[in-house]
């Protein structure tokens, strides 16, 4: 009965594997914002109607130096926090994170179940297709970045894995 | 402007109102079917006298609420159990490869072979200015099926401070054992080399180390797989399998790091601490690289949760349709028994009981059966669901409570209402029925 557990989970595993969508076709550099040597792809979030959501995007450090994620703000919503998931009891939570360090050389990717910003009181509804700006600020300065709304219940950028 | 007011309230009274405005529709026609007469006394002479039949349909709503409340608990159970053992590993540094694996071997230390990671990537780990505790894990050896990890102290007391008994290790000969384990401070044991799950005596005198361990110290309960574990200093299981114990010549005979990079034997996974949030995820991101992975084993908890909430909710309709069904059974009984007790019902309106009356006494006759088959559901399904996570936590060690909360008790309510509802219909049957005619019967 000790294989009970391994069993139950790599068949979750498997099925939530096979959902997933990693394929590679042209760069699409529309998705590409850059601040110095910082790289930020691939900003996206799934429709909701709530007036809360969650954006993800992946940011790569090839500075020389360490850069620190202070948050981000944008038009589109009344408040951008900068949130780490942080489950309770096996019930998911965000919790508000001051700022966050990338190493050199490190890749941090905003995403379900990880890091993110949370947008608080959206202004209007945003369907699938839509797109709207939002400035990430770095110690070192801030940059516009494109979300892109993909379809509710998402859990990647419809671009995800394209080299740009 | 109600929104507001709603969610200002605490959630224990949003979850009784929930509760108070399901069950609504039972009082309101219980008021306006049943005010102004005695029904009770008849109702309760219908069910003695129909006391199989009563006990019958009552068993079956019984069954039915049992199985439903037992599927919402126990899934629950599941997932806070495995989310609590979870709890004390924040961050798992290991070499790339299943998120999955790792933290099955590292969490809930399930038998799997993983590459190692070397010295010079814990050096950079234990050194990290962001990181307050850093532990490397050792697999390979066991005492009576029960998994010996090589650690450190510092991990020991991160798991359990303070220690039910005894002392954490500090000399390579001594163990702490979890709270399951059947040993107390004091007690010697060898450990055997292997996960220790052959039932062969050949294979364990074959196995077993020519080394002794000394119990310094027992656990506090974690309702994790450790509470089976046995932890001793990770140099010593280096050390019994004549590897590099992870100091050099130098070394003054502490356990524990600093470790000597040229001397460290490699692990599987190490267990990072950072004490803020933001800290942990910036963390993760410089040590998730081509050389290892790093990742939140309750962020991977999280995403199969999700999976397995979508099989709930596969699991919620089909208890839902078992309890329509059964509860359309019951009605149609109820209808045939309405025809059975029809002669006794004609009676009664000969000397004078109005329509009303003949539709309360059936619609309380239902609506009793309904309570009190919920009712006994109700405890059944916790007796089940009890049952079931005694057997489960014994077979993976994950401490798995369950009992009733709010959700079960809407989903109660809402079956009870609407079974009240739907005996609407067998009532009105009973109460429009042909007095002549039932009176020839």
């Amino acid at each position: 009965m000790r294989y009970v557990l391994p069993l139950a989970f790599s068949l979750i595993a498997v099925a939530a594997v096979a959902g997933e969508n990693d394929h590679t076709h042209g760069e699409q550099t529309d998705h590409k914002s850059t601040l110095g040597e910082v790289t930020l792809l691939h900003a996206w979030m799934p429709e909701t109607e709530a007036r809360d959501a969650l954006v993800f995007v992946e940011i790569e450090n090839e500075e020389r130096f360490a850069v620190t994620l202070l948050g981000a703000k944008s038009n589109q919503a009344a408040k951008v926090e900068l949130v780490g998931f942080d489950p309770q009891n096996g019930e998911a939570a965000y919790r508000p994170m001051p700022q966050l360090q990338i190493a050199s050389g490190s890749e941090l990717v905003l995403a379900p179940n990880a890091a993110a910003f949370r947008l608080s009181g959206i202004k209007g509804h945003l369907h699938a297709g839509d797109s709207f700006e939002v400035h990430v600020i770095f110690d070192r300065g801030e940059v516009p970045v494109t979300v892109e709304v993909e379809a509710a219940g998402a859990t990647q950028h419809s671009h995800a894995g394209h080299n740009h | 402007m109600f929104e507001t007011w709603w969610y200002a309230l605490p959630i224990v009274v949003q979850d009784g109102l929930v509760a108070a405005a399901l069950l609504t529709p039972i009082a309101v026609t219980g008021v306006a079917c049943l005010w102004g007469y005695r029904v009770m006394p008849l109702v309760v002479g219908l069910l003695r006298k129909h006391l199989s039949t009563s006990l019958t349909f009552t068993l079956l709503i019984a069954c039915s609420v049992a199985i439903s409340i037992g599927l919402i608990a126990q899934e629950r159970g599941l997932r806070e159990g495995t989310a609590r053992a979870a709890d004390k590993f924040d961050l798992i540094v290991a070499a790339p490869g299943s998120e999955i694996t790792a933290m099955l071997a590292a969490v809930y230390l399930q038998p799997t072979a993983l590459p190692l990671i070397d010295g010079n990537i814990y050096q950079q780990i234990e050194n990290h200015p962001l990181v307050e505790l850093a532990a490397p894990l050792a697999f390979g050896d066991s005492w009576e099926g029960r998994r010996i990890v090589g650690t450190t102290a510092a991990f020991v007391s991160h798991m359990s401070t303070p220690l039910a008994a005894g002392y954490v290790f500090s000399q390579m000969n001594e163990a702490v054992v979890g709270a399951n384990v059947p040993l107390n401070v004091g007690d010697v044991i060898a450990p055997t080399h292997g996960d220790g799950d052959g039932d062969g005596a050949e294979e364990d005198t074959y196995n077993t180390h020519d080394f002794s361990y000394v119990i310094s110290g027992k656990m506090t309960r974690t309702g994790s797989p450790w509470d089976d574990a046995i932890m001793v200093s990770v140099e010593t299981v280096w050390d019994i399998h004549a590897m590099p114990i992870g100091h050099g010549p130098e070394w003054d005979g502490s356990l524990g790091g600093p470790f000597d990079p040229a001397y460290f034997s490699g692990t599987p996974a190490v267990l990072v601490r950072a004490e803020a949030l933001w800290a942990n995820y910036s963390l993760q991101s410089e040590f998730y690289t081509a050389q290892t992975m790093a990742f939140f084993p309750g962020n991977v908890l999280a995403q199969l949760h999700a999976l397995m909430g979508d099989i709930r909710q596969v699991m919620q309709v089909l208890a839902i349709t078992t309890q329509v069904l059964v509860a359309v059974a019951v009605l149609t009984g109820l209808s045939m028994l309405s025809r059975i007790l029809a002669k006794r019902m004609a009676l009664l309106r000969a000397l004078g009981a109005p329509r009303r009356f003949i539709f309360g006494v059936t619609w309380s006759f239902a609506t009793i059966l309904t309570v009190v088959g919920a009712t006994v559901g109700i405890v059944l399904g916790m007796l089940a669901t009890q049952v079931l996570s005694r057997v489960l936590t014994a077979q993976t060690g994950i401490l798995i409570e369950t009992g009733v909360r709010w959700p079960e008790v809407h989903l109660v309510a809402s079956f009870v209402s609407t079974v009240a509802l739907l005996s609407h219909f067998p009532a009105y049957l009973a109460s429009k029925r042909n007095l002549l005619d039932d009176l020839r019967i």
